[in-house]
């Protein structure tokens, strides 16, 4: 049927308003009540009035659901302000909607975000394994692409006291994939370091310095590793381009993001390193 | 707007008195999440050291306390859910969310959000961009979310 065109993946880039125009040709009979709610719905995401989140928006939706009640991208779009703004049983009301309707597109970004922003491990392992189940394809990232869902079970498994497991799937993950995202060789370095592959760890630090020198964190770790190793030189050495780093703003999404991203370095961490390093 | 909370003579401080409510800012503004100085380090010392945990078996899920700051940093109109792990909306243990609202609403330090000359975000509803050349603060809106097991904090987000 047509609806294959568009379940290409359990896991989709959040949009700033209604997020991406739909093909309702490709979708749905032009005739039936679907396709009116999918035209209705491209309508209104190009109308700055219907901004996310506002009374004019969740009501569009509404009419969208009661047209076409498997319309899963009208739960979708509806759910997204209740994650955001902290209304998790809406939200969770909402995207299981949208899930049961198209399990495909959306199972994986349901599971990226009860991780990133519940850090809720056994869902988000739960939704990420049955979207992998459902899948043929590439299972994709997160709502903002920073991470693979692979990345993701990762650190859920990770959370729940199963490193070695987590190491696997990262590794196998980082093997595989054509590009690292912005991040993953620290938290590879981190987990290894947990580990205490400390040399190993080291690599990875080194590796993400050179895949993405924006993270006062690498330095972080590195030098935690250093201070494990006993080599004070280089330990206070890293801590001190963690702090230039952190406080030139390049570090682990925190602030300017809707939460902390895993394994984030705080300020008050770098300068108490660095206390007792200076003061041993 | 989703997420808005209107003034509730039944639970709200009328000492507490928003700028602009009308315009004020949601928890996503600029992208941004916790603005409080000191950031999260901050807030989970401050949690750490102010609640007792109860150790009250099965209170486990998340309790989630959003609140306004208005445009002079202050804060109130709090408001909480909580819910289990399965998202299912869940009456936490008093002792458990007396102790979290009261932390809540003493904790000081709430950024005022200025939109101005410096802003890197002009809110939507400016439509002349000349406007932002005057430094004006608007209220804004929080969150604070505490996941819970077995009456602890394990963890607080965002």
């Amino acid at each position: 049927m047509k609806r294959v065109l568009l379940t290409y993946t359990c896991n989709l880039v959040v949009g700033v308003l209604f997020a991406q125009e739909i093909n309702c040709d490709a979708l749905y009979d032009k005739d039936s009540p679907c396709y009116e709610a999918c035209q209705s719905y491209n309508r209104a995401a190009w109308d700055w009035s219907y901004k996310q989140g506002s009374r004019l928006s969740q009501m569009s939706l509404d009419t969208n659901v009661f047209l076409c009640p498997t319309f899963g991208k009208a739960y979708y779009v509806k759910a997204i302000p209740y994650l955001k703004r902290g209304e998790f049983v809406q939200w969770k009301q909402l995207i299981d909607s949208a899930v049961k309707y198209e399990p495909n597109t959306y199972m994986g970004y349901r599971g990226g975000a009860r991780f990133m922003f519940l850090r809720d491990y056994e869902g988000a392992i739960s939704d990420i394994e049955r979207c992998d189940s459902l899948l043929t394809i590439d299972i994709g990232y997160i709502y903002n692409g920073d991470y693979h869902l692979q990345m993701v079970r990762a650190f859920s498994y990770a959370a729940l006291g199963q490193k070695g497991n987590a190491l696997a799937i990262m590794q196998d993950y980082l093997a595989k994939a054509p590009y690292a995202g912005p991040f993953d060789y620290l938290h590879l370095g981190v987990l290894q370091m947990e580990l205490k592959q400390h040399d190993e760890a080291l690599k990875s630090f080194a590796a993400q310095v050179k895949n993405n020198d924006y993270v006062a964190d690498a330095y972080y770790y590195a030098a935690m590793v250093y201070k494990h190793q006993g080599n004070v030189q280089e330990c206070k050495g890293n801590l001190e381009k963690a702090k230039k780093y952190f406080l030139s703003g390049k570090s682990l999404p925190g602030k300017s993001s809707y939460i902390d991203y895993p394994d984030k370095v705080y300020l008050q961490q770098i300068e108490k390193e660095l206390f007792l390093i200076i003061n041993r | 707007m989703v997420g808005d909370i209107p003034f509730d003579p039944k639970l709200d401080d009328t000492t507490f008195i928003p700028c602009d409510e009308q315009r004020a800012m949601p928890y996503n503004k600029n992208g941004g999440s916790l603005c409080i100085d000191g950031g999260k380090d901050f807030v989970n010392e401050y949690f750490a050291k102010g609640f007792k945990p109860g150790k009250v078996k099965g209170q486990t899920g998340w309790i989630t306390v959003r609140f306004m700051v208005s445009c002079k940093g202050e804060s109130g109109r709090f408001r909480m859910e909580s819910m289990n792990r399965n998202y299912q909306p869940m009456q936490f243990d008093s002792s458990i969310t007396r102790q979290l609202m009261t932390l809540c609403k003493s904790l000081k330090g709430w950024e005022v959000f200025q939109v101005g000359k410096e802003s890197r975000m002009v809110p939507l509803f400016i439509d002349n961009p000349d406007t932002t050349s005057v430094i004006k603060a608007y209220d804004y809106y929080q969150r604070l979310t505490f996941k819970m097991k077995d009456g602890a904090i394990e963890l607080i987000l965002p």
